[in-house]
Order: structure tokens, then sequence, then C-alpha cells
């Protein structure tokens, strides 16, 4: 579904692989790829950590699947840009930024969600926070 | 009990400005109906068929008496006087306006309370036994667990957008009283050979359309890589979980689909890169959650003082000697029992208490109890430390406040889920099905002569009302557009009154046709007419009658012999 969206099409002139074309061209490294956040990445995570920058459409917010994905490439080792596209709302942003995600695609929410974190010390460790609460300051 | 430190305080009130605003959007229309959705949901608010139902989070059903008169002081001033306590151990008002919905959770946040991730899909509060502290048969205290599991799970980043809710069941104890093998993820902790704690994981149990026993998939862990491993299940599960179909969502389906040893393989292999790592518990960070549930300030009694004290007074009165063996349970401290008060009396909703009800409950916590209290998940309320020379003073003083029905594990116990009164799921009313049994059978004499019977009455398929683990369920059942019961016998939820086949978790048979409301009290009285004339001795309890004889006695009651 993501290979037929616009955020697809318009970011395909810029430079950005989708993840079929990705695959096809046998996982190169050093690329930007756009997954679908429904997508299954069993065999793709070792060669996706090794690209430059990964975006992740959303289908529906409702759709958590992108927050592991996310999380994931963290643990693996992943450091380039993880950035959120599709159906995403404000109110997620701070749960994308704790699992990884370093920007939003263009358009996908508006510029009032950045000031919505509302957490100071989240109980869990993340991208953000090196240790979870019972480690980092009790 | 657990008390809040800064952290665990600002967390709350941060998560009541963030929803006042998200409220406040909704309102002016900057948030559409689906948008609104899951963070309403994830608040506690959940829309039912007349009002907006609003679920207030009792972390593993342990509430203080200030907590309990704040709840009824919302009642009273949000909604209608009452509140119902629900088999997640949790409490819910049933007629809040969303546009009190902030001012109630600050209400909340001021006693150390929230509705934070009580409906939604996304990890719910998590059960254990309402004698967790006390129990006389506890290998390992299973509340430091679940608060720890409780301030994981909170506000989880990657954990909030779930294919289905996720519910999470600990069990300390030799009789198991969580139903950890009907949950989502159960979790055993006993001791091994060298008296180490350990947990036994069991995945992919529950009730709902698909009854499923829950299967082990790791004995023998440490306590230290708990949250660890409840990472690496929770992400298979968020990665894998089907999405495209809600009644297949859940995470019993998927490790029916994988199989057992696959869904282990794949939990191992995403475990691998977290085990050991930052969320890994030390010791201290377990002693120090376990510092808050220490046993209260006991008074070293003369327990051969206490116990005749108590022998005595049952003795002088028959009915509270019912009350006695019925509603009061043996106790690790010497000279102390733990009471359950049903709230099933007679012409009242299952699991209802009034506002006057909960003050005076709360009053009596105070004064008999060290100020705690204990949601069940039979929609009853435990106190746990109570002296036995006390017993007979709370006894009388819970008569006038209707909450001295001796009736605890017996069949006008029963657990009944809101039905078609108010939930919009419902295919059929469930509490008129149950007001119309405790008619029927709170003739005190005929139901006690029963023995410890557990029905379970679900209004629809969903089975809230946990109709497959009762040793007599009831669902509700829609048939072109009418109302009809299926009945269905012999479910276990593997622990308390659960007959001499103690720990054994069973999904009930489905006894045959359905009936009508009106006939359901016949079939019932029938079904048990037919255990009476067949049991072994008095001795011997329904379900155990029913697994020595098994279903077809009952259908040739009920049925005829043509069937």
């Amino acid at each position: 579904m993501g290979t037929e969206s616009n955020t697809a099409m318009t970011e395909a002139a810029s430079g950005v692989m989708d993840l079929e074309s990705w695959r096809e061209a046998g996982r190169p490294a050093d690329k930007s790829v756009l997954i679908p956040g429904d997508a299954d990445l069993d065999l793709d995570y070792p060669a996706l950590v090794k690209t430059a920058r990964i975006t992740v459409e959303f289908p529906v917010f409702m759709d958590g699947r992108g927050f592991s994905h996310a999380r994931k490439l963290r643990d693996l080792g992943f450091d380039g840009e993880i950035i959120a596209a599709g159906d995403v709302l404000p109110d997620q942003w701070e749960y994308l930024r704790r699992v990884g995600f370093t920007g939003l695609a263009d358009g996908s929410v508006s510029d009032s969600a950045k000031d919505l974190q509302a957490f100071s010390q989240p109980y869990q460790a993340d991208t953000l926070h090196d240790l979870p609460l019972f480690k980092r300051v009790r | 009990m657990y008390r809040y430190d800064s952290y665990d305080q600002t967390l709350v009130d941060e998560r009541v400005a963030q929803f006042r605003v998200q409220t406040e959007r909704y309102l002016n229309g900057e948030l559409t109906d689906a948008q609104f959705l899951p963070l309403r949901l994830q608040n506690g608010l959940y829309v039912q068929r007349l009002a907006p139902m609003l679920r207030i989070a009792v972390p593993y059903g342990l509430m203080s008496s200030d907590q309990l008169r704040a709840i009824s002081s919302i009642s009273r001033r949000y909604d209608k006087g009452y509140a119902h306590i629900s088999t997640r151990q949790n409490v819910q008002l049933n007629w809040p306006r969303l546009e009190d919905v902030p001012d109630i959770l600050a209400d909340l946040a001021a006693v150390q309370m929230h509705a934070i991730q009580t409906s939604g899909n996304c990890i719910r509060n998590t059960t254990t036994d309402q004698f967790a502290g006390v129990a006389a048969d506890e290998v390992v205290d299973p509340r430091p667990y679940c608060e720890i599991i409780r301030q994981w799970s909170t506000l989880h980043p990657e954990f909030a957008f779930l294919p289905r809710k996720f519910k999470i069941a600990v069990n300390g104890a030799k009789e198991d009283r969580a139903a950890i093998h009907f949950h989502d993820i159960g979790i055993e902790l006993y001791r091994n050979d060298t008296g180490d704690v350990r947990l036994r994981f069991l995945v992919g149990g529950g009730l709902g359309r698909t009854p499923v026993v829950g299967v082990p998939i790791r004995d023998d862990m440490d306590p230290a890589h708990m949250l660890t491993y409840l990472d690496a299940i929770l992400r298979v599960y968020n990665l894998k979980g089907r999405r495209d179909n809600k009644y297949k969502a859940r995470i019993k389906i998927l490790v029916k689909a994988m199989g057992a040893e696959a869904f282990r393989a794949a939990v191992d292999e995403e475990w691998a890169h977290s085990k050991d790592g930052e969320t890994t518990l030390r010791d201290e960070d377990i002693a120090k959650v376990a510092k808050h549930f220490t046993a209260p300030p006991y008074e070293a009694l003369d327990g051969e003082a206490e116990a005749k004290f108590l022998a005595d007074a049952v003795e002088r009165d028959p009915i509270f000697a019912g009350w006695i063996a019925r509603n009061t349970q043996a106790h690790q401290q010497s000279g102390y029992r733990a009471v359950t008060i049903t709230l099933k009396a007679t012409g009242q909703a299952p699991g209802d208490i009034s506002a006057e009800q909960m003050d005076a409950v709360a009053d009596l916590a105070d004064q008999y109890a060290f100020g705690e209290l204990r949601n069940t998940h039979e929609q009853n309320i435990v106190l746990a430390d109570v002296r036995e020379s006390e017993l007979l003073e709370l006894w009388r003083a819970l008569q006038p406040l209707g909450l001295a029905a001796s009736n605890a594990g017996h069949i006008t116990d029963m657990i009944c889920c809101p039905g078609g009164d108010f939930c919009s799921l419902a295919n059929a009313k469930s509490i008129p099905v149950a007001q119309a049994l405790q008619e029927r059978f709170e003739a005190m004499d005929y139901q006690y002569d029963l023995g410890p019977i557990e029905l379970n009455i679900s209004g629809c398929m969903n089975a809230c009302g946990h109709h497959h683990i009762g040793h007599i369920g009831i669902l509700g059942v829609d048939k072109k557009g009418q109302e009809f019961y299926q009945i269905c016998l012999g479910g276990s939820q593997g622990g308390a009154h659960g007959g001499s086949n103690e720990g054994t978790a069973k999904v009930a048979q489905i006894l045959g046709p359905s009936f009508s409301r009106a006939d359901v009290p016949d079939v019932i009285d029938t079904i048990l007419s037919t255990y009476i004339s067949h049991r072994e001795s008095d001795l011997e309890l329904f379900i155990d009658a029913f697994n020595r004889m098994g279903i077809q006695p009952f259908k040739e009651a009920v049925y005829g012999n043509g069937k």
C-alpha cells in the first residue's frame, strides 16, 4: 500500500527507494528507504541497519507496528534518521520520538505537535532515556 | 500498599493535563471522533449504550480507604451515586459526562489514582490474587511484581497501539485465584529447590469467542528478566498479531497460528537483544518496590484466645457461623482472617456498590483492616486483615448496610457483566438473569446445601462475565432479534473453589440448545437437582460430580432422554 501512496510518489523523485524496489535491488546500503508500516521486515532488518535514512509510512494511526519497527532498528544499531509518514496523530509524536523516530514527514502532522510533549520522566528506558526510571532517578 | 513518589505523582498529573487539552480539542472540533477514540479509551472513557463509562484503574485490585472515599465522592458529584466493581478488579462509573472527565481524573490524581490504559488496544490493568500477601497457601507475594509490571506497562511508548487489548495476570499461591491460564500472559511465581523466586510464563490464554487455555513458554526464569521478556513477547505480538479482523487479533490466535514452539523461538530472538540490558531488574530494584508491601502493624495476639472468642460466637449464632465459614479465609498471621464482602445482594446488580456503602466500607476498613481494601475478580470487596475477635462486630456493622450476605463462593455470588442494560456490544441482558437466579436461590439452606458453585453470566460472546470458566456458565445470544441463553457446564478458572481438581483450568462444555430468559431459573434448578440426586455424598462438590459423571446426566435431565 505504501508503494502506491502519495508520499512514495513524491519521495521517489528525490532518491528514496520504496521497500519493494530496495529489496529487488539487493538491499543496497546507504539508501533512503520507504517502508510501509504494515510490512513484515524479518528478512530486511540486517540490511536496513546499513541504510542512510528510513521513512515508516503508517497505513492508519491505530496500526502500531511502526513503533516496534523503529525501536527494533535502534536496538540493532541503526543510527540514521527515522521519519514517520502517513496517518500519524500529533498526539503520537511523543511516543514516536521515544521509540526512535527523529522526525515527521512534511504535512503528516502540524507543527504544534512538537509542543505536545507531556511527560517529563517516563517509566521506561527508550531512545531518549538510556535507563528506566528505577535506575535513572530513583 | 504502594504509595506514589514524586515521579509517579508527576506522571499522573501530567496525564490529566494532557487529557484536558485533548478533550478541549475534541469539543472544539480539532480532533475527529476517530482521532479522539484511542485517546479517550486509553484514559478509561468508553462509550456505552446510554452514556460514556469511565473505568478507573485499581492496580491489582488494591485500594486504600481514602481512595474508596474519593470514588464515592466522585460518584455523588459527577455520577448517579454508585459504582461498579469489574472483573479486572477495577471500578467503573456508568454515567459521567465527557466534559467532566478531566475534572474527575484530577480528583482521582489527588488520591494517587488514574484511568490510564483501562480501555483500548493497550496493556490493561495487571490482576492478581485478592488474598495476596495474606493467603495461607501463598508461595511468593505477587504484589511487588504486579507493581513493577504496572510501571513498565504504563505509557509504554511501543505498545500503545497493539492489535487488540492485552491482559496480564500474576499468581503466587498454590491455588490460582488469578485465572492466569485465561490471560494473554499469565505469570506464575514459585520457588525453586534452593528457595529462590522463579517465574513461569504462560501465553495465549483467553476467553471471548474462542476460549483457550494458555500454553507455557518459559519456566525457571530469574525475576531479573521479567520486564525484558515481557518486552520481547509484546514486540512479537505487536509486529505479528493480526490486525485485519478484530476477532482474530488477540495473542491467542497468533500463538495458535504460529504454534507454541515457533512463537517461543520468535520471542527468544527478540529477547536476545534486550536480555541483560538496561531494563534488567537488580535485586535492589525488586526489594525497593517490595518494601511498599510489608505486613501491616499486626498486634501480637494470643491466637488461642482469638480463636476461642470466634468459636464461641459461631456457636451462639448459626447465621454468623455461615458467614464465617463462607466469607472468611485462613490467614498467614495468627489471630487474623481475610473477609469477603459480597456485592451480590438480591435486587442489586452484581458488583454494584452505592456511595453510602462505599463510605461505610471505607470506615470499616479503617476501623478493622488497617485502611486497606481489595477488589476481587468475582466483583466483591475483601478486607484482608481482620482480627478474629473483631469479626462479630464487623459482621454486625455490615448488616444494616445490606453487605452481610454470607454467600461468598456460592451460587448467588455470581460473576455478571453489565450486559444489554448498559453495554452496546451485548446480545442480551445479563443483570435480570442474575437477579432472577438470586431470587430463586436466596433461600439460605438450599443454597448452602449445594456447596461452593461458581456461576458466571455474560451478555455476549466477548465473555466479560467469564461464562466459559464458571462451573455453570450462562451466555446471552441473539436469535433473530430475540434474547436467548446458552448454558455451559464444567468450566474452571483453575483455582478457588475448584474442587478436588484444583489447578486444572478448563473451558466449560455447552449443554445444548438455548433457552428463553424466563426458562433459565428452572433449567438451573434442574441442573442443581440433578447434581444433588447424583452426588456421592454432600461432600462431593458440583464441579467434582460433573467431572466424575460428565455432561450426559445433565443433558438428559434438562432436555429429556430423546436428546
